[in-house]
């Protein structure tokens, strides 16, 4: 049995990078949130008009909701 | 989060939808959903990035989405053509005026769904807790 990994040991190592490789490729970094940032972003209406995201909060509180996509 | 709104606005705070997709997307989803709260898009994911959402492959294709994507099909949940960036994810923030952040919920993957009694039960706390000073 040792023999048998000894002997495919390279095989073995690199199915198993190969395994995790596409994990370490497809995930994503943790950031941070900027509250400031976030003020500072420019969104738009339905209509198109532009829209400062932190006057949303400017004079009550919300709940921002931000969904994956439409559809 | 829809099914909360009332009890959103009953504690005097707006509820306020970003998508990503563009306005003609957004418009025929508010009419789709019946939205009366306001929604904006962000196609550029500017907000997103800022907020420190997550854009990832793995959060949408991934494994731990096989179940959900499963139990939503049999609970005649449909998802259409997507409309939008299908790998980034969404979250869930409460902020109050002065940009003061009370709560944020930043979802893993597609799957994640936000906690909305808790956000509620946050939000009336944090009211309280305003209401006080």
């Amino acid at each position: 049995m040792k023999s048998i990994f000894v002997r495919f040991r390279p095989f073995i190592i690199t199915l198993l990078i190969l395994c995790f490789l596409p994990i370490i490729v497809l995930a994503d970094g943790n950031r941070k949130t900027d509250i400031k940032a976030m003020s500072a972003s420019m969104v738009s209406d339905i209509d198109g008009k532009p829209f400062q995201l932190g006057n949303a909060w400017q004079e009550k509180p919300i709940v921002l909701v931000f969904i994956r996509h439409f559809g | 989060m829809r099914d909360k709104v009332d009890e959103i606005h009953s504690l005097g705070a707006e509820m306020v939808i970003i998508g990503n997709g563009n306005a003609q997307f957004a418009t025929s989803f508010k009419k789709k959903l019946n939205l009366t709260v306001p929604l904006y898009v962000d196609p550029s994911l500017a907000s997103y990035n800022a907020a420190g959402l997550k854009r990832t492959k793995l959060g949408t294709l991934g494994p731990r989405n096989f179940l959900p994507a499963l139990k939503a099909l049999f609970t005649g949940n449909f998802q259409g053509k997507t409309q939008g960036d299908p790998y980034q994810q969404g979250g869930v923030f409460i902020v109050f005026p002065g940009d003061r952040l009370a709560y944020s919920y930043i979802c893993k993957r597609s799957s994640d769904r936000p906690p909305g009694k808790k956000i509620v039960e946050r939000l009336r706390a944090e009211q309280q807790k305003a209401d006080k000073h």
